[in-house]
């Protein structure tokens, strides 16, 4: 915020002066006249310190339509006649101002008294208002800005709403266990919290509305460490129709648990009012609840068959509601797959699916199966195949800001730099992997160290160095530390030191399958040296050249400072005969393209992030995001406490 | 399928013979009557298919497809290179858990790079280079394509042309000495930006020619002018390259009495 501040120029900040009527003119001045009134800041023009400004002109909106339309309505039979008509407005406008006199005049006072106080720097004034107004003020002001809501009953939907949810509250009320004993009403808790969550589909799916059901999943993402066996049974036979196949079918991968949980939750189930007829919708997000509570307790055949069944089951299905649980089936159904090293088989189907998702416009299903396709080539390392599916598919840049599709996009950029590392277009890559660091949230801390590393090589393999910072953020020191010595070695052009680096960590190395990167920078390594020589010797034997280099004969240095010169990258030249190199002087940097070359790339970082900003806008940077990496324990944990952070202080959504 | 496995197999008998004396017009001809025989076999790629005979079928097939690839290169046609090699591919790649290990396969892959490296590829060069195995790349033959690679992306060029002396096979030969060319373009073109003045004996030495004649011509080919030592400057355009530069080419008595620019 403050650095928005700070970067505002000033020619583009505008102050006005504030107006506001006084408010005995409004009691005795006109407010209609004829068929014509004032409404809004034309009537009530106030301070704006108590915010209503706005907000009273759609007050005098809703209670000049009631007047206008009270005093236009007609009585059943009766005709009105263009005088009669007249007349009436003018009534109409009379009520309206005689409504709006005194809550002007209110509003107006209140917002000056206000400023007055808020503003006003003397000794006594500061002490009353940091001791007595400030506690209870913002209530009284609430109130009064409030007041106005309940008085013009314009709240109808408003106690609509309000009473839809009373009402399922009731009904979980009365289906609340009896708690026997602690476990069991820690597990009924989530049994309830899981009703909830179900309940909330229903709606999402009745009103056709996607962010309920995602506010769905990431309820129950919090909920996930508490699934147990018992409440996941109980939670099925609520949800699901008795003894249909679907109940059946998941039941039999759960694990069978203690005789005695089971019957209490079989006298409690009793106690429910019977299921509904089960919405697909209920039945997918049943089988999506299975799935990750078998993969959490690592049980991955039984996953493995679940996740079959639920994509066969989706393919049937063809409901726009079903999108945001359906890609989320699809990514563990690609994952359970991952875990037991088992990729190849899940290809064909994800394809199949993509091609059907493209057909239904399923958007976030596109994008999903896309990302998994390309984790899945990139798995075996067919990068020409990613490549090939990356460009024929199609891509949604217009929604990849919005809260659901950031995790997506991040991926997405993820696979895209890694491809194009491969194919050698660092300057592409650089970006994207950077924008992918940069966009995840901190929470996923595996992926990001993932996107740095490619990131560092990427860089060095471009000529910068990164800088020391990069190897310093907070938890990745210890990951990024092979790298860290890489770029050492680089930096100071040692050739030996620089093949030991490489030699130690290996293995490191292959795990992140960056070992033929790393051999492709043998190239820096030299380039950066025969740089340092350059600049400090005028004049230096080739013989010497090779052995500062470590490299095998004098011949070879010769053809290599020979390319090193034409590439741009040393300013010298060769003497054959003499078999030495002379460096030419270094002018002035500033006269040569340089910092132009430098200022460039700033200004269209600046720009690009400008632009981004603005499409932004809108939508807020959100906190909530899931991942899977390397340290998954890790950023689960992390991401837990920020799931909870993130409900606690959500807003209710549901007005 | 008994029959049709007898008969191709007699046909590819044919075919080694017919290789063996050098007789590349008749190979080409087998070659086209095997392919079309090939396609009777459902349990060759795209269809793979499971019949009895599948195992058999795929290592014949894949026989026959290395075969190919290697007389592509006799006949020093490119294309029909690629276009074989991407038949054969899938005999390694997706089938080849079922089949015992060719004896061809690294030598085959390590041409292929090779030629990705002459044609300029090398994204592609770094992308196969992605799906071989750790084992695949200390086999000699793609190491000396890889190693060839580096040689050339550092400057080294002096590596490279010596490197026709260690291929590995003689079909490499062919490959080698294309890479040869491109080399020399490379090397004049440094040389060009590095040195001010060159004596005539090294640059035939640097540029690997016999004899001063042949560097003459290659300088004409690439219109570089060589002056003797009265005229005052020669200018010389690279063809492709460009630029303009002043660059002499002395004779060999006179270069300690000229003065460097």
């Amino acid at each position: 915020m403050k650095s928005v501040v700070e970067k505002t120029e000033l020619d583009s900040i505008a102050s006005s002066p504030l107006r506001y009527r006084r408010p005995w003119e409004l009691l005795w001045g006109n407010i209609s006249k004829g068929n014509v009134c004032v409404a809004g800041d034309a009537l009530h023009p106030m301070t704006p310190d108590l915010g209503q400004g706005g907000c009273s002109a759609l007050e005098d909106g809703v209670v000049l339509a009631r007047c206008l339309a009270e005093a236009l309505s007609k009585p059943a039979g009766e005709e009105i006649n263009e005088g009669e008509e007249h007349k009436r407005i003018e009534m109409g406008l009379k009520i309206f101002a005689q409504r709006r006199r005194w809550r002007s005049f209110d509003l107006i006072t209140t917002a000056y008294m206000v400023g007055f106080l808020q503003q006003s720097s003397g000794m006594i004034m500061n002490f009353l208002r940091e001791k007595f107004f400030s506690r209870f003020f913002p209530g009284m002001l609430l109130r009064k800005a409030g007041a106005a809501l309940v008085s013009s009953k314009s709240s109808s939907y408003f106690r609509e709403s309000k009473i839809l949810r009373k009402m399922t509250q009731d009904v979980e009320m009365k289906e609340q266990p009896v708690p026997c004993n602690s476990v069991t009403s820690s597990s009924s808790s989530t049994l309830h919290h899981l009703k909830e969550i179900a309940s909330l589909i229903e709606t999402g799916a009745y009103d056709r509305e996607a962010r309920r059901i995602l506010r769905a999943i990431r309820l129950t993402m919090a909920l996930r460490r508490k699934l147990k066996v018992s409440v996941l049974s109980s939670f099925l036979s609520f949800a699901l129709a008795p003894g249909s196949e679907v109940l059946t079918r998941l039941s039999s991968y759960l694990p069978k648990e203690d005789e005695q949980e089971m019957e209490i939750d079989t006298a409690t189930s009793a106690a429910q009012p019977p299921a509904k007829h089960s919405l697909p919708e209920l039945e997918i997000y049943c089988y999506l609840l299975v799935l990750i509570f078998l993969i959490d307790q690592k049980k991955y055949d039984e996953a493995k068959a679940c996740s079959s069944a639920s994509i066969a089951r989706l393919k049937n299905l063809n409901r726009r509601t079903l999108d945001v649980l359906a890609s989320r089936l699809y990514f563990y159904y690609s994952l359970c797959y991952e875990l037991t090293g088992n990729l190849a088989e899940v290809r064909s189907n994800l394809l199949a699916l993509h091609r059907i998702a493209t057909l239904r416009h399923d958007e976030l299903g596109q994008e999903t199966l896309l990302n998994l396709l390309l984790r899945n080539y990139l798995h075996y390392n067919l990068y020409d195949q990613a490549e090939k599916l990356r460009s024929k598919a199609p891509r949604f840049e217009a929604h990849s800001n919005q809260q659901a599709r950031n995790g997506t996009f991040c991926r997405y950029l993820f696979y895209l730099g890694k491809i194009r590392t491969i194919q050698l277009e660092y300057t592409d890559a650089k970006e994207c992997l950077l924008q992918a660091a940069r966009k995840a949230p901190v929470a996923a801390l595996g992926f990001r160290v993932q996107c740095n590393k490619w990131a560092i090589i990427v860089r060095l393999l471009l000529g910068e160095i990164p800088e020391r910072t990069v190897f310093m953020q907070k938890g990745m020191e210890k990951a990024l530390r092979p790298y860290f010595e890489l770029t050492n070695a680089v930096f100071i052009g040692d050739l030996e030191l620089f093949r030991s680096v490489a030699e130690k960590f290996s293995s490191t190395f292959s795990s992140d399958r960056a070992n033929n990167l790393i051999v492709r920078l043998r190239h820096n390594v030299i380039r950066t040296g025969l740089r340092n020589i350059s600049i400090s010797y005028s004049r230096i034997s080739l013989a010497d050249v090779a052995k500062k280099l470590r490299l095998d004969s004098v011949a070879d240095a010769e053809s290599i400072v020979a390319k090193a010169i034409r590439d741009g990258a040393i300013d010298a030249t060769l003497d054959h005969s003499n078999q030495c190199m002379l460096s030419k002087e270094t002018g002035d940097i500033y006269s040569t393209t340089e910092p132009q070359t430098a200022f460039n790339s700033r200004i269209a970082f600046c720009l690009n992030m400008h632009n981004e900003a603005v499409r932004a806008l809108r939508f807020p940077p959100n906190s909530h995001k899931e991942k899977e990496s390397a340290e998954k324990r890790r950023e689960r944990q992390q991401q837990e406490q920020e799931l909870a952070k993130h409900i606690a202080e959500e807003d209710d959504d549901e007005f | 399928m008994d029959p049709q496995l007898t008969e191709v197999s007699q046909l590819f008998e044919r075919f080694k013979a017919a290789f063996v004396r050098k007789d590349f017009d008749t190979c080409t001809n087998f070659l086209s009557q095997l392919k079309v025989l090939l396609t009777k076999f459902v349990s060759l790629p795209p269809l793979f298919e499971n019949t009895p005979n599948a195992v058999n079928e795929l290592l014949l097939a894949g026989e026959i497809y290395e075969h190919a690839v290697v007389l592509s290169v006799k006949i020093e046609d490119q294309d029909a290179f690629e276009r074989d090699f991407f038949q054969l591919k899938p005999y390694y790649t997706d089938v080849g858990s079922r089949l015992p290990l060719s004896q061809q396969e690294y030598l085959i892959l390590g041409l292929n790079l090779l030629r990705l490296l002459v044609q300029n590829r090398i994204a592609e060069f770094h992308t196969e280079l992605e799906l071989l195995s750790a084992t695949a790349l200390e086999n000699p033959c793609i190491k000396h394509a890889v190693e060839l690679e580096q040689s050339f992306m550092e400057g080294a060029y002096n590596r490279v042309l010596g490197a026709r002396q260690t291929a590995p096979h003689e079909t490499y030969v062919y490959f080698t000495d294309l890479l040869a060319k491109t080399v020399r373009d490379e090397i004049a073109g440094c040389s060009e930006k590095a040195y001010n003045y060159l004596a005539i004996n090294d640059a035939r030495q640097m540029l690997l020619f016999s004899s001063d004649q042949e560097l003459f011509e290659y300088c004409k080919e690439v219109s570089v002018q060589v002056t003797s030592i009265i005229s005052i400057k020669c200018e010389f355009f690279f063809k492709g390259f460009g630029k303009q530069r002043l660059f002499r080419l002395v004779p060999n008595d006179c270069r300690s009495i000229l003065s460097r620019r």
